[in-house]
C-alpha cells in the first residue's frame, strides 16, 4: 500500500496545486508516485509535466430511459422522483430532465410495468498519464454536468485499483468544504492544509479543518501557510490555532519566485534551490513519514 | 445587493467589511439521510444492492451502515427494504443570511454545513432571497469550476462575467466555463485580470476566448491590501490602478 498523502484547503487560490506538485517531484525522487489530479471542475496539473495520455475511461451514471410502450402513465417515478426530474405532459408520456436527474434509480423501483430501462449519462473522465517519474491520474468533469462528488469518489475509487503500482499517491483537491471532499480524506494517510494568511484564508482554512476532523480523526494533518508575510497579525492567529491542534506548520513566504514558476509552467523544485524548496522538501518528509 | 455564490467557502461579507447585523437568517434541512431501525432489520441487505451511490455497506455485524457522506436521501433503500425499516431522517444543509456589511453593503451570503451535498440548493436559496428582497441589481459571486454551486449561481443570469489570468490553467477553466454558459444560453464578457503578468498572452484571450474582452485590470499589490483590511480595493484605495480599471469596466457595463 502506498502512503497517500491529501493536499486540500478550503479556499481557491492559496496555492494546493502549486504544493502538491512539488511533493509530487520530491516524492517521485523516492518511489514510484501518483499524482492525482481531482480538481475535476479545471484540472491543470498537465499543464505542467510533460507525461503521455495512456488511457482514457468515462464515468458515467444511470438515467432512465422511459419505454413509451409499456408505460401506463400511473406518474409514480414522476411522483416519487427525489429530485423532480422528470414530468409529465398528457401528449407526450413521461420526459426526463437530464440535467436534474442524479442517476438514483428510484424510478427504476417504482414503476409497476418496467417500463423504464436502463440508460446511461457521461458525468466526467478520468485520464492517466504516464510520466518519467510521476505518474498523472486525472478527474475531468463533463460541462454541464452537477456531479463533480460522483466524480471524484468514482477517480479515487479507481486510482485505489492502481495502488499497488505506487510508493507515494499525492491527491490536488479542489477547493471546497462539500461531501466532495470526503473521499478524498477518507483515503488519505496524511492531509496538507494549504492556506494563506489573509482573514479569508483564515476563515476558510477553519472551516477545512473541522471537515476534515469530522471525516478523518486519524490522519496525520499539517498547516501550510503559503504567501507568508502579507500579515502578520491574520499568520498569528493561524499559527495560534495551528498550536492549539497540535498541527505542524509550515510558511513559503511571499516572493515573486512562486507566481513565476507557475507562469513558466515549471515546478519550483526543478527550477530553484532555495529555502522555499528546502521548506518544500521538509513539508514532503513529513507527510510521508509513517 | 450581493450574493456570495461560494456556500463551501463563503468570503464576500467578510470581504466588504464583515458582518454589522443579520437581517434575516434561513436554515435549510432539505436533504435526508437514510437510517436504519436496527430492531426491525432482517439483515437481507437488499439496501445495498439498491443505492447508486455505494453508501450503505454491511458491518462487521451483518447489519447495513450508512455513509452519511455519500447518502443522498433519495430513498431507494426504504422503497426496496421488506421490513420497512429505514427512514429518512432530515439533516441541516446549509444556512442562507441576509446581512448588512460594515460598509453598510447588503448582501445574501450563503454556507453549506461542512461535509454536506447541499451546495447548489443553498446557492439557489441565496438567490431566491436576494429577489425577494426587489433590489435593482443582483451580483453574483461565484465559486471557481464549472460543478454544481457554478451552475446554480449562473443559471438564469442577464450577464456573465468571466475573469481570467493570462496564464494556461486559468484560459483553460475559462474555456470550460464559456462552455457552460454557452449550454445555458447566457450572455458573456471576459475580464482579464493581472494581465501585466503575460502581455502577449493577455492580448490573445478575447481571440482564444471567442467572447469580447471589456477591460484588462493590471496587477496592484493594493488588491491584496484591501482583503487584509477587510474592504473592497475600490472602497480601500480608490485612487490605486486597480480601482480605476474596474471602475471604468463597471461604467461600461452597466452604463
Ligand atoms: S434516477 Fe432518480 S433522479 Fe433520475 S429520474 Fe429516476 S428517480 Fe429521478
Ligand atoms: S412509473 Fe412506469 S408506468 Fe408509471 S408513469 Fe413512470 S414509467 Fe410510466
Amino acid at each position: 500500500m502506498p502512503r497517500v498523502v491529501a493536499v486540500m484547503g478550503g479556499k481557491g487560490g492559496v496555492g494546493k496545486t502549486f504544493i502538491a506538485l512539488n511533493t509530487a517531484r520530491i516524492l517521485g525522487e523516492e518511489g514510484r508516485t501518483l499524482l492525482i489530479d481531482a480538481d475535476v471542475d479545471n484540472p491543470c496539473a498537465t499543464h505542467f509535466l510533460r507525461t503521455e495520455l495512456v488511457w482514457r475511461e468515462s464515468v458515467e451514471s444511470f438515467v432512465p430511459v422511459i419505454d413509451r410502450s409499456r408505460c401506463i402513465e400511473c406518474l409514480n417515478c414522476v411522483n416519487q422522483c427525489p429530485e423532480k426530474a422528470l414530468f409529465h405532459v398528457p401528449s407526450k408520456g413521461v420526459n426526463l430532465i437530464p440535467d436534474l436527474c442524479n442517476g438514483c434509480g428510484v424510478c427504476k423501483i417504482v414503476c409497476p410495468v418496467n417500463a423504464v430501462a436502463e440508460g446511461r449519462k457521461v458525468e466526467g473522465w478520468i485520464e492517466f498519464y504516464k510520466g518519467t517519474a510521476l505518474d498523472l491520474l486525472v478527474g475531468k468533469l463533463e460541462v454541464g454536468s452537477r456531479r463533480e462528488a460522483f466524480v471524484i469518489e468514482k477517480l479515487i475509487s479507481r486510482a485505489s485499483r492502481m495502488w499497488s503500482d505506487y510508493s507515494y499517491v499525492v491527491i490536488d483537491s479542489p477547493p471546497g468544504t462539500s461531501a466532495k471532499l470526503y473521499p478524498i480524506a477518507r483515503f488519505s494517510d496524511s492531509i496538507a492544509l494549504v492556506t494563506e494568511p489573509t482573514p479569508l484564508g483564515l476563515s476558510d482554512l477553519v472551516k477545512a479543518m473541522n471537515l476534515v476532523e469530522k471525516v478523518r480523526g486519524g490522519s496525520r494533518v499539517v498547516i501550510v501557510v503559503n504567501k507568508s508575510g502579507l500579515n502578520r497579525e491574520v499568520e498569528q492567529r493561524i499559527l495560534e490555532i495551528a498550536r492549539s491542534r497540535g498541527l505542524r506548520v509550515f510558511t513559503i513566504p511571499y516572493r515573486d519566485t512562486v507566481p513565476r514558476s507557475v507562469a513558466g509552467k515549471r515546478i519550483y523544485v526543478d527550477i530553484f534551490n532555495d529555502d522555499i524548496s528546502q521548506t518544500l522538501r521538509e513539508l514532503a518528509r513529513e507527510l510521508c513519514k509513517p | 445587493m450581493g450574493v456570495d455564490g461560494d456556500a463551501e467557502a463563503p468570503d464576500l461579507v467578510l470581504a466588504c467589511g464583515g458582518e454589522r447585523r443579520a437581517l434575516r437568517e434561513e436554515r435549510f434541512a432539505e436533504l435526508r439521510i437514510a437510517t436504519i431501525d436496527r430492531g426491525r432489520c432482517t439483515k437481507c441487505l437488499r439496501c445495498i444492492d439498491v443505492c447508486a451511490f455505494d453508501a450503505i455497506a454491511r458491518g462487521s455485524d451483518g447489519y447495513p451502515l450508512v455513509d452519511e457522506y455519500l447518502c443522498e436521501g433519495c430513498g431507494a433503500c426504504a422503497l426496496v427494504c421488506p421490513a420497512k425499516c429505514v427512514s429518512l431522517e432530515p439533516r441541516l444543509s446549509g444556512i442562507v443570511k441576509l446581512v448588512e456589511t460594515g460598509l453598510g453593503l447588503k448582501i445574501v451570503s450563503s454556507e453549506i454545513t461542512a461535509g454536506s451535498r447541499a451546495t447548489g440548493h443553498v446557492v439557489h436559496k441565496a438567490r431566491e432571497l436576494a429577489k425577494e428582497m426587489n433590489p435593482e441589481m443582483i451580483v453574483v459571486d461565484s465559486a471557481a469550476g464549472i460543478g454544481c454551486a457554478v451552475i446554480s449561481s449562473i443559471v438564469g443570469v442577464d450577464l456573465l462575467i468571466v475573469v481570467v489570468e493570462p496564464l494556461p490553467p486559468s484560459i483553460a477553466g475559462a474555456r470550460r466555463m464559456i462552455e457552460l454558459g454557452k449550454r445555458m444560453g447566457l450572455r458573456m464578457v471576459a475580464v482579464v485580470n493581472k494581465h501585466d503578468l503575460n502581455e502577449e498572452a493577455s492580448r490573445r484571450v478575447g481571440d482564444e476566448l471567442g467572447i469580447e474582452v471589456v477591460g484588462y485590470v493590471p496587477y496592484d499589490p493594493t488588491v491584496i491590501e484591501s482583503y487584509a483590511h477587510l474592504q473592497p480595493v475600490l472602497h480601500y484605495d480608490p485612487n490605486s490602478r486597480a480601482s480605476k480599471t474596474l471602475l471604468e469596466i463597471f461604467t461600461t457595463l452597466v452604463g
